[in-house]
């Protein structure tokens, strides 16, 4: 098993451990080899690791597009079935892929939540139509912010929002002044920033902080969510986050959140609030179904085959997602499209999910934000 | 024009952070003529000493550099010792290979130690504000730039005034002129390895007040402190100052008047420039490697 990043890597865990608890799959207890990968070179080499020394049948990871580019290729070259938690970028699966599953949705559908948000909640409280919206927007030039941009323009032209500025910038940057000092000069309705080097968004909105970046909505790409509390505090209040499923969801329109809710507090101390836990978590679950489905479960062939015939309906899983991956032929092969991307907004210190709807647990509210210090 | 100001005001900082990097590089470079590619893996020790301290021990970074100093001391020693001391007389490229092979070690025993995950200190200073007049100075960056300063003037006086300093340039002169007039050459080697090891020390600490910590961080900056150090001339520590100044004003304003995208393309560009119209770099002289430190 490869894996990236600590919380897919507990989510990932906790799924394992539950299972076997329940007897593993067919009788045989669940067992992980796992391998960590600074970037893609490491990746490509690790896959190969897992696959002819430890023999592994199923690599289940990462966290990041760029890693999950280079080993599910490996994997894909080996038949071994990449079953991809949590990276989403749309490339990963425009590849062609006949043994790469991946059951969080597109990155594009993250950068498609956040402009719907614009669009329907936002202008409307500024009393402005969409196409009267003006924002500034930023996103890192790695393959998850790169994607999410993409999701993000396709919602711009369809609904004729009006983009004053738009860089791309590296994570790696050591000071964002500049690039703020850009996205503030045309004084914009709505900031968007997205980076997939997580933390880097942390360093993004410190900068806009420094800089006194005051617009009248922002709007996020995933972040560590924790992470944004810690920092900011209540001035993490309003800022809105469009990022994968967390444990903020309304359980109403999320079979088994309970059970992860407590079952992760209990083997990890502290409640999981990072959504990409949560992700891992179902995606093994569902993993975990279709291995219980077929005769061998060491037959990437049979597993292909009951992947496909996936369908659960929306809310089925923990993450208020349900499963149906996209078949061969489909631009998005090998993709969940019952996945969602939420919104969430941070409230008085607290995450309230605020679209899509069946999972939704309040509306939004500051809008406009008040500037920095005053939230 | 304030957004200007603040653009010069960012870049003369950054470059603060640039010259931190680079210090203990040319150092190195200068007195031992040893390209040590593991520099900025020393510098990513020194932040993860900064983290655990912090995460750990509830050590501020600041009052950390008083264990992470005398450690990376320590590691320097040891480093040229058993790493680098075998192949000083050997070909230079001979060195360059082994500080990279060293560079892949480290790397990799962070990355076994402490996983590929980003990590990020969260300090209540981290946040502060400074404001000069209508300018916004970032209190960590503004931090580091009078560290850089102050690390560069203890450098210089070590140097310029105090008997190993007379040794360490008598060294970088002429090798085998110095051994004759009685200088223990390894000591010195030491010694310098030593304080170039504090230096990536001090810069590995104050940028983990501000920046992301991962196994491969030094890999960013060493590319970055590459340029500073050429462009100002190989080895010595002024050149490094203006080198590092140099780079980050041209990064932040070409971010700001161009855009961020095109910041690095315009500096290597300049770079590339200086180093054919002045091959030895801005305060280098020709044949540095053979003359180091001035």
């Amino acid at each position: 098993m490869a894996v990236f990043g600590e919380e897919t890597w507990k989510g990932t865990e906790l799924a394992r451990v539950l299972q076997n608890k329940k007897g593993g799959i067919q009788g045989r207890e669940i067992q992980y080899v796992s391998m960590d990968a600074p970037d893609i070179d490491a990746s490509v080499i690790g896959a190969e690791r897992l696959i002819t020394r430890e023999g592994v049948k199923i690599i289940v990871g990462t966290f990041s597009s760029s890693l999950a580019m280079g080993a599910s290729v490996v994997a894909e070259k080996h038949r071994v079935i990449y079953w991809e938690t949590n990276a989403w970028s749309d490339e990963l699966t425009q590849r062609g892929l006949k043994y790469f599953f991946r059951l969080s949705g597109p990155a594009t559908s993250v950068g498609e939540s956040a402009m719907e948000i614009i669009t329907n909640v936002i202008a409307p409280k500024l009393g402005k139509r969409p196409s009267d919206i003006t924002i500034s927007a930023l996103n890192t030039d790695d393959a998850s912010g790169v994607a999410v941009w993409d999701g993000a323009e396709k919602v711009i032209k369809q609904k004729g929002l009006k983009v004053l500025i738009h860089e791309a910038t590296s994570p790696k940057t050591v000071d964002f002044t500049s690039v703020i000092l850009r996205l503030k000069a045309p004084n914009p309705d709505v900031v968007y920033m997205t980076s997939g080097a997580l933390e880097t968004q942390v360093r993004i909105l410190r900068s806009a902080r420094d800089q006194g970046l005051n617009p009248k909505a922002f709007m996020c790409g995933p972040a560590v969510q924790e992470l944004l509390i810690e920092v900011f505090k209540g001035d993490a209040n309003g800022i809105f986050i469009s990022d994968l499923s967390s444990t903020t969801i309304n359980p109403k329109g999320a079979t088994g959140l309970k059970e992860f809710k407590e079952e992760y507090a209990k083997m990890y101390g502290k409640p999981g609030l990072d959504p990409r836990s949560l992700v891992s978590f179902s995606s093994c679950l569902v993993l975990w179904k279709v291995l219980e489905s077929i005769k061998n479960p060491d037959d990437p062939e049979q597993i292909r085959e009951a992947a496909y015939k996936l369908d659960l309906p929306l809310g089925s899983l923990p993450t208020g997602y349900g499963a149906k991956i996209a078949p061969p032929g489909d631009p998005m092969m090998g993709s969940n499209v019952a996945a969602f991307m939420p919104v969430v907004q941070i409230q008085d210190g607290q995450f309230v999910t605020i679209y899509p709807e069946h999972v939704a647990m309040g509306a939004a509210k500051m809008i406009p934000l008040p500037p920095w210090g005053k939230r | 024009m304030l957004e200007i100001g603040q653009a010069i005001v960012a870049g003369i900082l950054l470059g603060g952070v640039y010259i931190l990097f680079s210090l203990g590089f040319t150092l190195v470079f200068g007195v031992g003529r040893i390209i040590n590619f593991a520099h900025g893996e020393l510098v990513m020790l020194a932040m993860y000493g900064s983290y655990w301290a912090f995460i750990l021990g509830g050590i501020d970074p600041i009052i950390s550099l008083v264990i992470i100093t005398p450690i990376m001391f320590l590691l320097g020693l040891v480093i040229l010792q058993f790493i680098i001391k075998p192949v000083l007389n050997a070909p230079a490229l001979n060195q360059v290979f082994v500080t990279i092979g060293l560079m892949i070690v480290l790397q990799s025993v962070a990355l076994i130690l402490w996983s590929a995950d980003f990590r990020m200190l969260v300090i209540p200073y981290a946040s502060k504000i400074i404001f000069l007049g209508p300018l916004r100075v970032s209190f960590t960056l503004l931090l580091s730039f009078i560290v850089a300063l102050f690390v560069t003037f203890l450098l210089v006086c070590l140097l310029k005034l105090t008997l190993i300093g007379k040794a360490m340039r008598a060294l970088c002169q002429d090798r085998l002129a110095a051994s004759l007039m009685g200088i223990n050459i390894h000591r010195i080697y030491l010694f310098t390895f030593a304080i170039g090891s504090v230096c990536a020390g001090i810069a590995g600490v104050l940028l983990s007040t501000f920046y992301t910590i991962f196994p491969t961080v030094g890999l960013h900056f060493i590319i970055i402190a590459f340029v500073v150090v050429a462009l100002g001339g190989l080895g010595n520590v002024t050149g490094a100052i203006v080198g590092g100044l140099i780079v980050g004003l041209i990064e932040t304003l070409s971010g700001y008047l161009i855009s961020p995208a095109w910041a690095p393309v315009i500096y290597l560009m300049i770079f590339v420039i200086v180093l054919i119209l002045k091959p030895a770099g801005l305060f280098g002289i020709v044949g540095a490697e053979e003359v180091g430190l001035k």
